[in-house]
This record gives structure tokens, C-alpha cells and sequence, in this order.
């Protein structure tokens, strides 16, 4: 399946895009995604943030074709 | 517990008199900034004052961490009752005017009466002097810093002023210190203005001491300085795109969630335009924004996130220079850019305008100076919405921050109870939503949450703390201990006593359960409302019995 990732901030200096597009195995998770972009070893600031079609996922979350992720350092530091 | 040191000075402008009197019991139950401002405030501002008034008060205040040299202190907090809320509100600034203002000796000043001339009053360790400066009539507060700088010698760093704004007595102008840096909130420079007073400054070498633990400062300056957090780039705004993505950035004034221009007002755009580190005292987190447009040279600091919603997404404006301006439109004039941008904001909605950033700088200026629409939009959203045939996008008359209640549910309870209306630092409980650690889409536990978070920011800004230290990152709650060497749960209660002594003080002036709406439906609220007083030990219609505050009186009263 293909998902599309939106890198923001902090993450999107990392990964050195601010999308990506993946493709993946039918029964990938978040946590693949985090993997595959390298970021889940990065401590940012306030912790990684990830969302997928806008709401809040986590790293064992499945995913589906079509999707969309969100990774980002905590939006909001206040 | 630690907590300021020094009396209390008082300030007659109508007597020009000055007295000074321990201030000890209260310090030591309130620690000093907001809590300290808020016990006295509440205790010597009569219940029916009038807000432009001279029995109205005005306090500024610093807690012990100013006399720190540790990170995230450099703030001082203003309380007194506000013009646009019409009840008991503080608000606080950054810049470097809390250590000057700890170097005269004091703990706190209130300003109170009213002057038969425009007056600077200049507060030393050795003294007030009253100076008369009609000629100051109408000064911008660049102008006012360069008199003081002329006439005194003495910097930016040392002043508090108003400019046109507050002398008009326009219902969000700011005080405003270090040029750019503002007590934002709730009108305070309407407050000085009605007193007569364009200017006070601050000076001396007379800091009490007060021990507080070095290494804990140095831990803390450490961490700040080598932090590679992205705030420290672009302050605030390095959100902007993932919150208009994924949550809401209001646009056309409250009618869209998104903006498509998001991109060109948010973080990496800011941090384009920045052309030097800005900081405020003793901070190494230096998380200001100092902007520079090359083309047309206009140079302000910020846009920080809540103005690039304001003046940008909200007013349909996507260009940076154009939000700029109107940055640096308000900091001339002393007007909080949050009610400003969303009264300009209002006004495009009613005249079909938006996108117009001509029409918005305009009518900056005709607020500031109350010319032609602008002497409506001076009054304040609330006040002016239905002569613009707009929704009134307000709370207790305050203009909402960007941080959308209506997809951060918590956050929307927040506005709703906030002693001070629509403002987003009452609680931040935006936060943990948009962090995940609670889902946004529910008031399930939020009234837990909501309370803590209150209390947790009542007395970081007693502290004072900066709100960037954030909850967890910097400043943590065993950090907080270890500082004041006290429990947390102390602390809490410092911050639960402050927000009550606020909640009581408008209860007497009439508000209640009515005044905690919101102007848009949100699933729970009034389930939501029953549990928050609950947890605080409220009545059920918001109100708190005067028996609970006679429990916080303290030997002086």
C-alpha cells in the first residue's frame, strides 16, 4: 500500500523532506513508518507527535492505502 | 517555601504621594508575581470600581526567580482590573525590566488615582520622582523609550509605557516595556492611561536577597542553552503548519479551520525574516523573534504564532511582510495583537474585505487613535459585533487565541471557565491535545485536567517562570520543588488560592456560570462545567462563598 508522509519542524529537518511518499507491505504499522524514516531514535522536543488522516496514532497502529501521517515535534511548547 | 522579597509601594498619582508597607504575610501565601498582584488587588480595588476609574489599581510585581540568574525568568507580571474583561486579570512580559524593577527594593507596585497631568514616574531604590510630560501626548512607545533614553539616560530595558493606545483608552492596549514586549492582555495600558501616567521606570541597586539553590540554576541555564529545541528558531510559529494540517488555524475570522497561505506566514517563513537572536533577561533559551524584511526594511519582533493567526490566517492575509507590519503597527501603538488582529478580523467579515492588508493596517491605526470605525473596534469584538453584524467570537469579552476550542475540547472548557476569558495561557491545556497525551475530541477528564493546568500556570507566573519553559521539558515539577523547596502539591494550592481569589472577585462583579459560555456548541460542556466548579469546590452556578476567602486572609487583613 502507499502512504503519504508529512514531515514537520524538527522531524522535517531530519528526514530532509517535508513529504514523502511510501510504499509498504499490506499489514505495515506507524511504527514501520517511524522506522523507515529513521526518526524514532531522535528525541524531539516534547516528543515525537504522530497523526494519521488527523487524529492522534500510535506506533502499533495499522495502516490502510491511502493514508496519511503526520510526524512532528510537540506543536506547542507552552 | 521561597517567595519575593521586599514591601509593597504605593503609588497615589492623584496625591502624588508614595507609601510603602510590609507586604510579608501576603508574600508568603502568594510568592509574589500574579499571586501576590492577585491578594492584594482583590483586597484593596473596590468590588464596584470602574475600570478606567482612579480607584481602579494597577500592580506590578516580580516573584523570587528575578533576583535568580537562571533561564525563563526574565518576566515581571500587571494585574488590576481590566477594561475588557471587566474583571480582576493578569497579565505578564518578558523582556529585561524585572530585574530593574527588583533592583529598587520592592516586591510590588500599585499605581492608583488618577493625574492632572500626563506624568513618567521614575521609581528608584532611593525614591519616586513625578515628572509632568504633556509633551509625551500622543507619543508611539518608541518615542517615549527615546525621552526617557534623552532625558534620563536610562535604556529600553528600564521603562514600562503606554503608547496612543492606552492614553485612548482602547479596551486591549497594552503596557508595553522593552519596546516589544508586552502585558498583552485584557487592556492594562488603558488601565495606566486612565491614570494619566504614559511612562514609569525603574532603577536601583537595592535587590534583596533571597537564596535560592545554585545548582538548580545552573541545571537549568545548562539545559537551556545547549537545547536544540526548534523554538529557539522560530519561537513560536514552528507549529503553524502542522496545527493548520491536522487540528485548526482559524481563517475569515473563525469561518474556515484552514488556511491554504499557511505556509507563508508559519515557521520557516518567519525564521527567513529573522536576523538575530533575541532573548529576554538572563534567558539563554533566546526564543525571540527579531525580523528583518530586506526589501522594504521593516523590521519588528515576531510575528509570533498567535499574530500570524490574528493578523494572518484569521484576517485571509498570506503574506509575511503584510503581518509584519501589522506586528509592528501594534507595538508602536501598545495594542495586543490577539484582540486587535480579531477585531480587524471582525471587521473584514462585516465588509467583506478579507485579504486586504491595506484596509488592515489602516485600521490598526484607527484604533489606536479611535478615528472613524476604528473608535467601535477600540471597544473590543464583544462590544462591537453587533453594530458589525458579526458573531461575537469572545469569552468575558475577550478575544479568543489562536488555539481552536472547537477541535481541542479541553481547551474550549478552558476558555470557557478562564477568569480571564478567551485566553489561551490561562490554562495551555492546547498542549497535552495536540501532544496526544488526551484525545482532543472529548471533555472526558478535561476538568481534572483543566484545573491542574490552571493552577500549574497561576504559579509559574507567582514564580515567575516562563510558559516556554513548558511543563515537562525545562522547568519540571521536581524542578519547581527543588527551586522553592516545597511539595508540588504547595505549589499547586499556591496556584488553586489565586485563581479562586479571581473567580470570587467577579463573582462579586456580577459574573457567574452565564459568563463561562462559549460561542459555539462543544458535546459535554455543561456536564463538563458541573464537574470543574465541583473539583474546585465552587457552587454549581460558579460562584465561590465568601467564607472560603476569608480561610486565605492573612495578618495584615
Amino acid at each position: 500500500m502507499d502512504v503519504e508522509v508529512r514531515c514537520y519542524g524538527e522531524v522535517a529537518a531530519v528526514v530532509g523532506e517535508t513529504a514523502v511518499s511510501l510504499a509498504l507491505d499490506a499489514d505495515a504499522t506507524v511504527g514501520n513508518v517511524v522506522t523507515e524514516l529513521a526518526v524514532g531514535e531522535r528525541a524531539f522536543s516534547g516528543g515525537l507527535v504522530v497523526m494519521v488522516n488527523g487524529r492522534h496514532a500510535e506506533t502499533s497502529d495499522g495502516l490502510a492505502d491511502g493514508d496519511t501521517v503526520a510526524l512532528s515535534q510537540a506543536p506547542m511548547r507552552e | 517555601m521561597n517567595h519575593a522579597k521586599g514591601p509593597l509601594l504605593s503609588i497615589d498619582v492623584s496625591e502624588r504621594e508614595t507609601t510603602t508597607q510590609s507586604v510579608a504575610d501576603e508574600r508568603a501565601s502568594f510568592v509574589g508575581g500574579r499571586g501576590l498582584c492577585t491578594k492584594l488587588a482583590h483586597d484593596r480595588i473596590p468590588f464596584d470600581a470602574d475600570p478606567f476609574g482612579p480607584e481602579n489599581r494597577i500592580y506590578f510585581s516580580t516573584g523570587p526567580l528575578q533576583q535568580s540568574e537562571m533561564s525563563f525568568t526574565g518576566r515581571m507580571n500587571c494585574t488590576g482590573l481590566s477594561p475588557l474583561t471587566d474583571g480582576l486579570l493578569s497579565t505578564n512580559a518578558g523582556g529585561y525590566l524585572s530585574r530593574n524593577f527588583v533592583g529598587t527594593g520592592h516586591s510590588a507596585v500599585e499605581i492608583v488615582g488618577e493625574a492632572d497631568e500626563l506624568l513618567v514616574i521614575h521609581v528608584t531604590d532611593d525614591g519616586v520622582e513625578f515628572v509632568e510630560a504633556p509633551e509625551l501626548s500622543g507619543a508611539t512607545v518608541p518615542e517615549v523609550t527615546e525621552y526617557v533614553n534623552r532625558e534620563r539616560g536610562l535604556d529600553a530595558e528600564n521603562v514600562l509605557c503606554i503608547g496612543p493606545a492606552g492614553e485612548n483608552l482602547v479596551r486591549f492596549a497594552c503596557v508595553m516595556t522593552y519596546e516589544s514586549r508586552a502585558f498583552g492582555r485584557g487592556g492594562m495600558g488603558a488601565v495606566l492611561g486612565s491614570k494619566n501616567v504614559k511612562a514609569v521606570t525603574f532603577e536601583g541597586d537595592a535587590a534583596p536577597e533571597v537564596d535560592l539553590p545554585e545548582d538548580v540554576q545552573r541545571e537549568v541555564h545548562s539545559a537551556a542553552a545547549t537545547s536544540d529545541d526548534l523554538m529557539r528558531r522560530q519561537g513560536t510559529t514552528g507549529g503553524t503548519e502542522m496545527i493548520n494540517d491536522n487540528f485548526s488555524l482559524p481563517t475569515r475570522y473563525f469561518e474556515k479551520y484552514h488556511f491554504e497561505d499557511a505556509d507563508k506566514i508559519g515557521g520557516n517563513a518567519v525564521e527567513e525574516k529573522k536576523y538575530k537572536k533575541g532573548s529576554c533577561s538572563m534567558c539563554a533559551f533566546a526564543c525571540k523573534l527579531p525580523t528583518r524584511d530586506e526589501d522594504t526594511g521593516l523590521e519588528t519582533e515576531g510575528p509570533e504564532f498567535e499574530t500570524v493567526f490574528s493578523f494572518g490566517s484569521n484576517c485571509e492575509v498570506g503574506d509575511l511582510v503584510d503581518v509584519m507590519k501589522s506586528n509592528e503597527l501594534c507595538d508602536i501603538y501598545g495594542m495586543d495583537t490577539i484582540s486587535c488582529g480579531n477585531a480587524v478580523a471582525a471587521y473584514l467579515a462585516a465588509e467583506d474585505e478579507f485579504g486586504n492588508a491595506t484596509l488592515v493596517h489602516e485600521t490598526v491605526e484607527k484604533i489606536a487613535t479611535r478615528e472613524g470605525i476604528g473608535d467601535l473596534l477600540a471597544e473590543g469584538v464583544s462590544r462591537a459585533a453587533a453594530d458589525l453584524g458579526v458573531r461575537n467570537y469572545t469569552v468575558k469579552n475577550m478575544e479568543f487565541a489562536a488555539h481552536d476550542g472547537r477541535v481541542l475540547y479541553g481547551q474550549g472548557l478552558s476558555y470557557a471557565v478562564a477568569n480571564r476569558g478567551g485566553d489561551h495561557m490561562y490554562s495551555t491545556t492546547l498542549r497535552v491535545e495536540y501532544n496526544g497525551e488526551v484525545d482532543p475530541e472529548t471533555l472526558e477528564g478535561k476538568p481534572e485536567i483543566v484545573v491542574h493546568r490552571e493552577n500549574h500556570a497561576a504559579f509559574r507566573d507567582s514564580g515567575i517562570v516562563c510558559a516556554f519553559a513548558g511543563g515537562t521539558d525545562h522547568v519540571t515539577e521536581e524542578t519547581l520543588e527543588r527551586l522553592f523547596e516545597c511539595d508540588y502539591a504547595d505549589l499547586q494550592d499556591v496556584g488553586a488560592r489565586t485563581v479562586e481569589l479571581e473567580r470570587h472577585f467577579n463573582n462579586k462583579r456580577g459574573m457567574d456560570r452565564e459568563a463561562d459560555t462559549l460561542p459555539y456548541d462543544l458535546p459535554g460542556i455543561e456536564a463538563a462545567l458541573d464537574e470543574y466548579y465541583e473539583r474546585r469546590g465552587w457552587n454549581a452556578d460558579g460562584t465561590v462563598d465568601d467564607s472560603v476567602i476569608r480561610e486565605y486572609a492573612v495578618a495584615d487583613d
